[in-house]
């Protein structure tokens, strides 16, 4: 039962600010996922909300208590980092069981409770090894174990996943979220893997240089984004831009191809726009916009092209074995609710009202 | 071996000169010789002269006392033709010659003995014979502070071998001249050596070796041995007139020299190795005696001897018969102020470098007291256990036990020479 | 195919000859020189274990050898202990680090014998400034090496001003070498700084201090120049480590055999020695796999 609050802070390090000004509310139960590029401060919020780092200013509320200058002991929380930092001299058991052992609880307890995280976990057959003897994703498990046995007011994720192959990544995440469903404890995920943070999180918090661009719900996010930056962030391949000039209904661009534009009148006409679709929305179509298909790479299910349009590059996804090749003349429709419009000069959206 | 730019140009010059005499051919003889670290100057010429002289080349090495003693070690048990000639420490002699490390001199100095102060020859004999011919010997004095002495109105010690101080008169002179509170000390002897000290039993009465020249046991640990001993350590830990700690030349000399010591038992080198205080005005009285025993003075120097297995016999026997002659002698002693081995140099020197008294006083200690080392092939092992047994007894080690310990562990070490 | 089984030998061989022309051969060398004699004239022969039995019939030996283990007994450890404590305070951030790093290593810069000479004459009862400034403090003056009671403990002192800021690099390094990841997670698990210290930089130090502890000990085993420098084995032989006694077996006493006799049982010593500390350093999950 575990809520946390952040309050307009900023992190400075020298000239250098790192955070500048977040503001943020947890729910109860609530798995967050923060993501952004490198560099945009995700992980320095996460170890200020530890308190291995200390805030600058700004107020960082657990549960309603101000642990803003608490140090990480006095917080509750527990945290997973990206190389699980376990304890090397250690067995399984002795690093799960590190915490309660500092804390005083009985033998019986730590061993009790140890058990536990262990069978939620798949670890029982290993509590007597050395991290060295582990596989990654073992480790990653004990990391999680580590945490889990605390029963911590809230859980901290520092990039859990990236050190694992692709397939057992994909493995690891259903197992996370699973335990999340299980344990249904707060949870706050870094992470720079938009489909991680998709599949995870309840909410989305997107970070660029220090500062939160949107948050929501993923779907909300990936279907609305509130800029740009977001709508190119999130999304695999990312969705295509077109930058082009607004012209009765239509966005025209340099070499004069008419883009449709839905929502006649988010600007006026003649100024700059970034026109925008996804590359699964994207669908061959009778009398559409004429492009050249450059390159076919068929995945099995998908079928991804590159395909020249108006001079530019555009990533078209389909959902079927197109018998397409390279040279050939296509013909593509998007319908109007899968077209974003932004700003050219800051980015932001403009509501189509479609 | 470093070469400066004065020895380039010597060498140049000197080679020049070899060759206007047409003697270049004998010039590929380079005789190998370890000699004491002193200054270049005063070493270099003497080579040189020798150089000039037979066209036989020298190279020296200046090495460090205890430098000099271990690469000597080293190279002559390894027993090749290296080094051909070498400096010997008087009382190493016996040991270098037991070895089979020296060459025979009796026949290269046949006739020649004459010419010698007696007493230097004999640490150059081992057996009766000969090995190391005598470059020069030494003598102790007491030197005393003149400006210490009138500051606490005491009449300077006398000159007069005759009137000789007793050590037994000594003590209440130092302890009139002992100031703690200005760290100001009495007496001390100049260090810790053997050499220096066993004049010390000696004038007690005291055997310091067995008469085979190889037992310990019963003379450094004997009844005589130990009560000399006591009263040496008696200086330091009861009266308190000498300063504990002076075992080195470096260290006591420093000391006389800064006036922090007002007197010293000392080698004749310090006559010119006080020079450099520039505040200091001393005196020199003859080494003092145990009034119920007789006056006995270390004596002994450098010698130099041959490598049986040089492969340039001719030229180094050459090199040693040319050390021993009047100009070679004469050279010698202006280049560093050993008293002479030769008896012609002492006439002919005579109150030209060693002021009075020290040259009278030197040259009766020669004639009368001088009493050379034990004469023992066993002589490193003896030195160096004596050696830490008189640094332990001054540091206040019991006398008795230290001795003792002493006698057994050099009487260990002699098992090989029996 | 040119890869045979011998191959990987191949490659190995050129540091394999090093090792047995350098290492090798030299112990060889040694310990069959143990078990010769020389006669004056220079003959050598074979003389089975007569050195050894000399030796340990030898009250010096016995002495000798009983100081070496006192001596090290307590300088592998303190060497430790201070090389650590170093370590750990400059490895703190603060302004003006890099002077007190240097400051710590450079005596290493100072080579042994001239410190030995250096401290001899900061030491020195008449001229030393030490201990003219223990007698202005109230304390006195202090005899240090020239005493049977203070000697060991002062060439200690003296080496363990010389060595701890080397050692001291190596327990850096492995201080860096500790993921600050599992610190923090040891913050976060709620350990104190003690306790952090206790159960985390410890046992995770154990690789670095083991080797710091062995290359010490061997280093401490052969301790020689400082006694041959200051002490000569004295006062009353309260400093003959084993190395000084078989160096003046080999150039004073011109007793090859028996220096490499004693040269022998120093080796054998420190073989056990370095052993029992590997054991005892041994990290536990070293032990399983």
């Amino acid at each position: 039962m575990s809520t946390m609050n952040v309050e307009n802070l900023r992190k400075a390090f020298g000239e250098t600010e790192i955070l500048r000004g977040i503001s943020l509310d947890v729910r109860d139960e609530e798995f967050i996922a923060l993501v952004g590029p490198s560099g945009c401060g995700k992980s320095t919020l996460l170890r200020l909300i530890a308190g291995l780092d200390e805030a600058t200013s700004g107020r960082i509320a657990i549960d309603g208590q101000d642990v803003t200058r608490l140090p990480p002991k006095q917080r509750d929380v527990a945290m997973v980092f990206q190389n699980y930092a376990l304890y090397p001299h250690l067995t399984v058991r002795a690093n799960m069981g590190f915490s309660l052992k500092l804390r005083g609880a009985a033998k019986a307890e730590i061993e009790d409770k140890v058990a536990g995280a262990a069978a939620i976990l798949g670890l029982d057959a290993l509590l007597d090894r050395y991290p060295g003897q582990l596989s990654g994703g073992q480790r990653q498990r004990v990391a999680t174990g580590r945490a889990i046995v605390r029963d911590p007011k809230l859980f901290l994720f520092d990039e859990p996943l990236s050190n694992l192959d692709a397939k057992l990544r994909v493995q690891m995440r259903t197992e996370i979220k699973a335990l999340h469903q299980r344990l249904r404890s707060t949870m706050i995920y870094v992470t720079h893997d938009q489909i991680e943070a998709m599949t995870l999180a309840d909410r989305i918090v997107v970070m660029q240089a220090g500062r939160i661009e949107q948050e929501g719900a993923p779907l909300d996010l990936y279907d609305r984004p509130a800029n740009a930056f977001v709508a190119g962030f999130l999304g695999s391949p990312p969705m295509n831009f077109i930058k082009g000039r607004l012209q009765d209904g239509a966005v025209v661009t340099r070499d004069g191809t008419r883009l449709p534009a839905p929502g006649t009148r988010v600007a006026d006409d003649g100024k700059t726009l970034l026109w925008g679709a996804r590359p699964e929305s994207i669908v061959p179509g009778a009398d559409g916009l004429r492009g050249t298909v450059e390159v076919v790479e068929p995945t099995g299910p998908d079928t991804q092209l590159l395909v020249r349009l108006a001079g530019e590059p555009l990533i078209v996804l389909l959902r079927t074995r197109a018998a397409v090749r390279p040279g050939e003349e296509i013909s593509l429709h998007v319908a109007a609710g899968d077209i974003h419009l932004f700003n050219a000069d800051d980015g932001s959206r403009l509501d189509t009202g479609v | 071996m470093h070469i400066g730019r004065r020895q380039f140009m010597a060498g140049l010059a000197g080679t020049a000169f070899i060759g206007s005499l047409g003697r270049l051919n004998a010039q590929s003889v380079s005789l190998s010789v370890p000699w004491m670290g002193w200054p270049e100057e005063q070493v270099r010429p003497l080579m040189a002269a020798f150089e000039n002289e037979s066209g036989v080349a020298i190279a020296e090495e200046r090495l460090p006392i205890v430098e000099l003693f271990k690469t000597l070690e080293v190279r002559l048990q390894a027993r090749n033709e290296t080094p051909d000639v070498y400096l010997v420490d008087g009382p190493l002699t016996a040991s270098y010659a037991a070895r089979g490390h020296l060459l025979d001199l009796g026949e290269l100095m046949a006739g020649e003995r004459d010419r010698f102060v007696p007493t230097t020859l004999v640490q150059g004999t081992y057996n009766d014979t000969l090995y190391a011919m005598p470059l020069g010997t030494s003598s102790q004095l007491l030197f005393y502070n003149k400006k210490l002495f009138a500051e606490a109105g005491l009449p300077e010690p006398s000159a007069d071998p005759a009137a000789r101080m007793t050590w037994e008169d000594l003590v209440p002179l130092a302890r009139d001249l002992t100031r703690p509170d200005s760290s100001q000390f009495g007496f001390a002897f100049e260090n810790i050596n053997p050499y220096q000290l066993l004049a010390v039993p000696q004038s007690w009465g005291a055997e310091v070796i067995g008469p085979d020249g190889l037992t310990a046991a019963g003379y450094v640990d004997g009844e005589a041995m130990v009560e000399a001993m006591s009263w040496y350590q008696a200086l330091f830990q009861t009266h308190k007139v000498g300063p504990v700690g002076t075992f080195q030349t470096g260290v006591t000399q420093e000391m006389f020299g800064s006036g922090k010591l007002a007197m010293m038992v000392g080698g004749t080198w310090n006559l010119v190795g006080l020079n450099k205080f520039q505040d200091l005005d001393f005196g020199v009285a003859p080494h003092p005696y145990f009034a119920k025993g007789k006056p006995v003075t270390p004596t002994g120097s450098w010698h130099v001897g041959i490598n049986p297995r040089t492969a340039h016999m001719d030229e180094a026997t050459a090199f040693v018969k040319w050390l021993s002659t009047r100009d070679a002698m004469d050279l010698w002693f202006e280049l560093r102020q050993y008293p002479p081995a030769l008896k012609q140099i002492w006439e002919e020197r005579a109150d030209t470098t060693f002021v009075d008294p020290a040259w009278a006083i030197v040259r009766h200690e020669l004639a009368e007291t001088a009493t050379p080392r034990p004469a023992t092939p066993g002589y490193r092992e003896y030195e160096e256990f004596l050696r830490t047994a008189m640094q332990d007894i001054q540091t206040g080690a019991d006398v008795r036990d230290t001795l003792a310990r002493a006698a057994q562990n050099i009487d260990r070490e002699m098992r090989k020479y029996r | 195919m040119i890869s045979s089984r011998w191959t990987p030998y191949l490659f190995l061989a050129p540091a394999l000859a090093g090792l047995l022309v350098f290492k090798l051969v030299p112990i060889a060398v040694a310990v069959g020189g143990s078990l010769t004699g020389m006669s004056l004239m220079g003959d050598l022969r074979f003389a089975g274990l007569e050195n050894f039995e000399y030796l340990f019939t030898d009250p010096e030996f016995w002495s000798s050898l009983k100081i070496t283990l006192l001596f090290n007994l307590i300088i592998n450890p303190l060497q430790l202990a201070v090389a650590f404590a170093l370590a750990l305070l400059v490895f703190q951030p603060m302004p003006g680090l890099w002077f007190f790093r240097t400051l710590l290593v450079l005596p290493m810069a100072v080579s042994t014998g001239i410190s030995a000479v250096l401290f001899g004459l900061f030491l020195d009862g008449n001229l030393g400034p030490l201990n003219g400034f223990l007698e202005w403090i109230g304390i006195g003056a202090q005899p240090f090496h020239r005493s049977q009671e203070q000697a060991l403990a002062t060439l200690i002192g003296i080496a363990t001003w010389k060595g701890a800021g080397y050692w001291m690099l190596f327990l850096l390094a492995g201080l860096y070498s500790i993921p600050a990841s599992v610190h923090e997670a040891a913050r976060i698990d709620g350990a104190s700084a003690w306790q952090r210290f206790r159960y985390v930089t410890l046992p995770m130090m154990r690789k670095p201090m083991a080797f710091v502890l062995v290359a010490d000990t061997a280093i401490n085993f052969l301790f020689f120049a400082p006694v041959y420098i200051l002490t000569s084995g004295g006062p009353s032989g309260a400093t003959s480590v084993l190395m000084f006694q078989a160096y003046r077996a080999a150039f004073t006493f011109s007793d090859i055999g028996r220096s490499l006799a004693i040269s022998t049982i120093l080796l054998a010593i420190l073989v056990v020695i370095v052993v029992l500390e590997f054991r005892l350093l041994r990290a536990p999950e070293e032990e399983r796999s």
